[in-house]
């Protein structure tokens, strides 16, 4: 990977999982698989995070605080569904709180699937995130740059 | 060496009225709540508190079966802990459970659906008890005024001694 | 100054790895009250037993929470076994007890790193883990799964451990004692994680009782009760005694767990020496469960009620899990009144709360 400019913040959040995906999304911060030599640390503040990792599926409870954390994160951002709870609700499809994956209510990016998802998946899952993460950056610093290229244009002409 | 313990396991059919009694007897006999567990089977409500004695490694089971509108009494005054079974059942099952310490009045899970452990059968079978439950009670209170204009009148020294 | 508030704690918490909402009535840093409202991993799983038959329900049962997993799949088995009269052959037994207490070791080693991660001790969270990761490389050799196991069915286990695996499972469990025995040094002798631990949140035994406490959280206030004494599985024939400690408060909820990993190596050594030979599982050829029954076993975090009752078809009537942590949270927010604000993250980690098994 060349060219890395920034080094993206992430916000694991656990919607209606098991905890199995969870463990192993702590597991890939930890030793042995460790992901954090990637630039990627993981925060507990929705205003600092860059990624979202969301697992479990969604249900009555938890649909507004999935909402609100993916509102609190500021742009640019990516979200990333880790097992195949938060891609489609999982086993528990059938059941009578569960509405389905992480995409009924936030924009979805990456699916990570796996129950549990195992963590070079979740790796595989978080460097997708983070070359994305990447291209939305430029588009956003390329946007700033227009428009405030149109601002001192209209400001002196 | 390894402790080995038989466990003993009593279950005991208890009419919802002795529940609480009984339920006083396991209080008094320092046993842990370990669980209340709802069913529905064949259109009842069937409870099951289990209690342990821990010491003695003996367990009782107290079955319950009642009707879908029966009225429980809560036993959160026993056993203050038991409020989160009962609302648990109170939400899940729809289980008329009355007097809860610390109800949270269908919102302890917060789920949008009513009942969700109720099939559609039991529910309309519930619906049709308490219309039959509340025909009777508009029955007896409109028979009441009839009744007391027929009984005798109460004397009135009997008021004005209550007010010395 | 008589000034109250509410705060809010959870779902969303860097403490907490699983959503539990917790309202807070504060008064000058003190904790007045503790109410909680539950309900964000209510996946209402039980009701699934109208729509997945009693074999396919045992993968369900194991995803009631991934860090228990194997101890649900286990019990669903053996509640259904006696609804059945279905006796599981001894080295499947045997084998269920290795996986079981397999799954305490890495639960603790799990628990004991996020501990340490909620006062701050990131070296030391991360060795945890670390060791962990020896356990599930472990469980991947022998069941081809890290977290979730699937190796459970009505009548046994579908997998076996080779002589060769029994060898390197040897192995592999010096390597673990020998790293945990590093670890211990820093958990019971360092004198910041004394100071944020001893005193804190005291449970006496009678208050543990009066409110229905289970598991270490029970034991570490010295109630010596663990499920494991009723001889399930191969308990009976191994030797085995609760780890208890006698102050109650979160110094020796670290204390009792340490104690149980030593005591989980030592179990999984017993029970590799005894290991019997023999059939995985026996076919279920009777039928349907008809019937009740109710299996409590030894979760890592306690004692666990599994009830079912069947009426002679293939889906069952009624599937209910009563896990430790469902128990533990009235001793919690007991606990919590009178502690201070700061301390919340710490004492709701210390009862070790496994919040997906409590709402299913």
């Amino acid at each position: 990977m060349a060219n890395v400019k920034r080094s993206p913040w992430i916000l694991h959040y656990d919607g209606s999982s098991c905890n199995g995906c969870d463990i192993e999304v702590l597991a890939c911060m930890t030793p042995v698989y460790d992901a954090e030599r990637l630039g990627v640390e993981n925060t507990g503040d929705p205003m600092q995070a860059d990624i979202l990792l969301i697992t479990g599926g969604i249900n009555a409870q938890n649909a507004p605080v999935v909402k609100q954390l993916y509102d609190q994160m500021p742009r640019p951002k990516v979200v990333v569904a880790v097992g195949i709870c938060a891609c489609t609700g999982g086993v528990f499809k059938d059941c009578y709180n569960i509405l389905g994956g992480a995409d009924k209510v936030i924009p979805v990016d990456i699916y990570v699937p796996g129950c549990a998802a195992r963590p070079e998946s979740i790796i595989d899952g978080i460097v997708q995130a983070r070359d994305l993460f990447q291209k939305r950056s430029e588009e956003h610093d390329a946007l700033i740059r227009k428009q405030k290229m149109e601002k001192n244009a209209k400001e002196n002409g | 060496m390894s402790q080995v313990t038989a466990v003993k396991t009593t279950t005991l059919d208890v009419p919802l009225e002795s529940l609480l009694i009984k339920v006083l007897e396991r209080r008094q006999a320092n046993d842990r709540l370990v669980q209340i567990c709802c069913a529905v089977i064949d259109n009842q409500y069937e409870l099951l508190y289990t209690f342990s004695d821990d010491e003695a490694w003996e367990v009782t089971n107290l079955k319950v079966t009642c009707s879908l509108t029966a009225k429980i009494p809560s036993i959160t005054r026993i056993y203050p802990y038991a409020t989160f079974y009962e609302n648990e059942m109170a939400e899940l099952f729809g289980v008329p459970v009355e007097m809860i310490q610390n109800d949270y009045h269908g919102k302890f899970y917060r789920i949008g659906a009513k009942d969700p452990f109720l099939k559609a059968s039991e529910k309309a079978q519930k619906e049709k008890e308490e219309e039959a439950a509340k025909e009777a009670e508009t029955k007896k209170t409109q028979e009441t005024p009839e009744e007391a204009a027929d009984a005798p009148k109460e004397p009135a020294d009997k008021a004005q001694g209550g007010a010395k | 100054m008589d000034k109250k508030s509410i705060i809010p704690f959870g779902p969303q918490h860097p403490v907490l790895p699983e959503p539990i909402h917790l309202d807070l009535e504060i008064q000058d840093e003190k904790v007045l009250r503790a109410i909680p409202n539950i309900g964000f991993i209510h996946r209402g799983l039980e009701g699934l037993v109208e729509k997945k038959d009693f074999n396919t329900m045992v993968y369900v049962a194991e995803r009631i929470c991934g860090i228990c997993s194997f101890g649900h799949g286990m019990a669903y088995c053996e509640a259904l076994e006696d609804v059945m009269h279905v006796e599981v052959p001894e080295r499947a037994k045997f084998l269920r007890t290795i996986w079981m207490e397999f799954s305490r070791l890495h639960s603790h080693l799990l628990w004991l790193g996020l501990c340490a991660d909620a006062f701050g001790f990131e070296s030391l969270y991360y060795e945890c883990w670390r060791i962990r990761e020896h356990v599930l490389d472990v469980m991947e050799n022998t069941t081809g799964g890290r977290i979730i196991f699937s190796v459970n069915q009505i009548g046994g286990v579908h997998r076996d451990l080779s002589d060769e695996q029994v060898r390197y499972l040897n192995t592999r469990l010096d390597a673990i004692e020998a790293d945990v025995k590093n670890v211990e040094k820093t958990l019971f002798h360092d004198a910041t994680i004394e100071k944020r631990t001893r005193g804190l949140g005291v449970l006496t035994k009678e208050q543990a009782h009066d409110l229905g406490a289970v598991g270490p959280f029970a034991r570490a206030s010295g109630i010596a009760i663990d499920m494991r004494q009723t001889g399930y599985e191969a308990y009976g024939q191994l030797d085995f005694a609760p780890v208890t400690a006698e102050d109650g408060d979160c110094y020796s909820r670290i204390v009792v767990r340490t104690k149980e990993i030593y005591q989980s190596i030592d179990l999984i050594r017993q029970a590799l020496s005894k290991l019997p030979k023999g059939d995985l599982n026996v076919p279920i050829v009777r039928g349907m469960p008809k019937g009740e029954a109710m299996a409590r076993v030894e979760q890592p975090r306690g004692e666990a009620i599994y009830y079912v009752h069947g009426d002679g078809t293939r889906f069952l009537k009624r599937f209910r899990v009563r896990t430790p942590t469902f128990a533990n949270i009235a001793p919690l927010c007991h606990m919590l009144q009178g502690a201070n604000y700061a301390d919340v993250g710490i004492l709701v980690l210390s009862i070790d709360p496994c919040i997906s098994c409590t709402e299913r």
